[in-house]
């Protein structure tokens, strides 16, 4: 993960670097890529993509605001968080996604549940699935997986940008797609919460832009969906 | 012959306490206690005297008159519902002695064959009250819909299974006298468990309307104490407002003086210089914002001063318009509620945490709301999806909760609850769709 800091007080930064280091290095697997900025002016002419920043919002030159927004601009992606000593609120941060508030000082527990959100909700996002079809593997991030049906002895997989023919059967799917954010509402469906729009008592309704689909719910599944559905929402706030 | 008479004055009481819970659970009193009993015993005591006339038609529209009267004497109501009231509690007496007489022709029975035996006249006749008492609580959860909105499904059971469970066993023990004769001991037994099973029917809904009373009254007692200490509020900060605003009158004179004074020594460029620097003491600060929505701002300004006096931190992410689509009272009611109930939990709590998250989803046309508290130990389930009371006042319980819950279904929400026992958290998690 390619990790930006960016404030002009050197305490903060190092304690900020300091936590995120420490939080990366309990969680194992590959190092992260860490770089500082000490203004905004620097961080937006370097032109770098990152995956995650955190930003002061009163800096020389550049707002943290306005360097947030040219980072979101680069990768939509990444997950941001705001790093101020008046946690009061923030019209223009408000207009972009921001991912989270920190106040300064920084609370060592708050930011570790943060930074937990943070990896869960940007892997969740970007992890790749290979889906192989008569025709050749087509690869697919969780995010553009909208659901998986079986109709017809025939496994399909919905996506953002239309349907594939899987080779593979239902079962393959149902261990494949082990993220939080799918779930198998019924014997043929497996569907990505993320596209959810609406619930009802024995289907549940995805919507991917102006598209609509309906998806079969188990009635016995019903409050375990509905519970997992809010749980995972939560996280991805 | 006068235990028989005293037999059917007993049938006519019961009578009366059935129609006066009837009555009670629907209607309200306009008369005291002693009046309202005086009445309803004059009135059954009328009907008691015409049942020697022994003409069914005659008892039943005396049965008819004589409700009307009662009601209308008694209980604030229109004409109309007195109407029905008295319509309804007549049918309801007739069907339950249709019913009993039904049930003895299945048998091939003749009711005039029990007329001259009292034990089974008696008998016949408990169980036919014991059937009217169903039919009456029948009746009144549904012309008391509103009455019943805070009783669960299960009570609901329990207060329309408890007469009818009676009536079946009321049933058997009659159909077993019937078979083995109401002579002697087993017309006494007979009479003895209906009359006791009518008894507990009695006594259990009295006392239920007496707690329910007692819980409605507390309930208001309640709620007038939260709006004395609201006004308490709000005349404090109207205290300080004009406190603060007798300070700048003053201030402002002052300054006046001294501009006055500057001027009569023309010295120009003091006074621009003095009004200046007054322009940066009078610019308005930065009034604290948290969110948008102003009603929503001022109820989170004053949970956060709530939450530093009692040293416990809270953060709040509140985008941008994600509660516009609640109403002022819905915003108070809702907010108001969860964030009571985290700072209970928070206040008994190690880390003394809270976060208040209000997030839109574009994509998905919702809006998130959760609350999350730090909680040492976890709440035990209350093996309805929620959570036990930690309140020490049990009469509270599930109150603010249940308020949650009328929100979330008026926006056609979801809503759940759940303890991460990893960081020992407690958290709030609702949603609701964004209005199109």
């Amino acid at each position: 993960m390619r990790i930006v800091f960016c404030d002009d007080d050197p305490l903060i930064l190092r304690q900020l670097l300091s936590l995120v280091k420490e939080y990366f290095a309990s969680l194992g697997g590959t190092e992260s890529e860490y770089t500082v900025y000490r203004s905004g002016d620097e961080l937006i002419r370097q032109g770098e993509q990152f995956d995650i920043a955190f930003l002061d919002v009163e800096m020389p030159g550049a707002s943290g605001i306005h360097a947030g927004a040219k980072l979101k601009e680069r990768n939509p992606r990444i997950k941001i968080f705001i790093v101020t000593a008046y946690p009061d609120y923030l019209d223009e941060a408000m207009r972009f996604q921001v991912f989270r508030y920190l106040s300064k000082p920084i609370d060592k527990t708050r930011l570790f549940r943060n930074l937990k959100d943070a990896v869960y909700a940007y892997n969740m996002e970007t992890r790749e699935f290979p889906i192989e079809t008569g025709s050749g593997i087509f690869v697919r991030r969780s995010e553009e997986i909208i659901c998986v049906e079986t109709t017809n002895r025939k496994t399909i997989v919905h996506t953002t940008d239309g349907d594939l023919i899987s080779s593979k059967n239902m079962e393959y799917w149902r261990e494949a797609l082990s993220l939080p954010c799918f779930y198998s509402t019924h014997r043929s469906y497996i569907v990505n919460m993320r596209f959810i729009y609406s619930i009802g008592k024995d289907s549940v309704i995805l919507k991917n832009g102006v598209q609509q689909m309906e998806a079969f719910l188990s009635r016995r599944k019903f409050t375990h969906f509905k519970n997992t559905y809010l749980v995972y929402m939560e996280s991805t706030k | 012959m006068i235990g028989e008479k005293l037999c059917f004055a007993i049938v006519f009481a019961a009578e009366a306490m059935i129609a006066w819970l009837y009555l009670e659970y629907i209607l309200s009193r306009k008369n005291p206690l002693p009046i309202l009993i005086c009445s309803f015993g004059m009135g059954y005591a009328v009907l008691f005297v015409f049942s020697f006339l022994d003409d069914t038609t005659v008892n039943a529209i005396m049965f008819c008159v004589v409700n009307f009267i009662l009601i209308k004497r008694n209980y604030s109501c229109s004409i109309k519902t007195t109407l029905l009231h008295s319509a309804f509690m007549c049918f309801a007496m007739v069907g339950a002695e249709v019913l009993v007489a039904l049930w003895l022709g299945i048998y091939g029975y003749e009711f005039s064959a029990y007329t001259n035996d009292f034990r089974a006249m008696i008998a016949l006749a408990i169980l036919g009250k014991l059937l009217y008492l169903l039919f009456s609580v029948i009746g009144s959860r549904i012309f008391a819909p509103h009455k019943c909105i805070n009783e669960e499904p299960k009570q609901m059971i329990l207060f329309c299974g408890l007469p009818l469970l009676s009536s079946v066993i009321a049933v058997i023990i009659v159909y077993i006298g019937m078979n083995a004769g109401f002579a002697d001991t087993v017309g006494i037994m007979t009479i003895i468990i209906v009359v006791t099973l009518l008894i507990v029917n009695l006594l259990f809904l009295s006392l239920y309307n007496a707690l329910q009373k007692a819980n409605e009254e507390y309930l208001a007692l309640q709620l007038s104490t939260q709006k004395e200490q609201a006004d308490i509020a709000y005349y404090s900060a109207l205290q300080e407002q004009f406190e603060n605003q007798r300070i700048l009158i003053h201030d402002i004179k002052k300054h006046l003086g001294t501009i006055h004074d500057l001027a009569k020594q023309n010295d120009v460029a003091e006074i621009e210089m003095y009004i200046s620097g007054l322009e940066d003491t009078f610019s308005p600060s930065n009034q604290v914002k948290l969110c948008t929505d102003p009603i929503l701002n001022l109820l989170l300004l004053r949970f956060r001063d709530g939450c530093k006096a009692k040293n416990i931190q809270f953060h709040c992410d509140v985008r941008e318009n994600s509660s516009a689509f609640l109403d002022a009272a819905s915003i108070t009611t809702l907010y108001g509620n969860l964030l009571s109930n985290a700072l209970e939990a928070a206040e008994a709590s190690t880390e003394r945490q809270i976060e208040l998250s209000v997030i839109r989803s574009a994509a998905q046309s919702v809006i998130v709301i959760s609350v999350i508290n730090s909680c040492d130990d976890p709440p035990m389930p209350d093996g309805d999806g929620g959570f036990r009371t930690r309140k020490t006042d049990r009469f509270l319980h599930g109150v603010g909760l249940r308020s949650i819950s009328r929100i979330v279904a008026k926006y056609h929400g979801v809503a759940t609850m759940y303890y991460d026992p990893e960081n020992k958290q407690f958290h709030h998690v609702i949603q609701f769709p964004e209005p199109t």
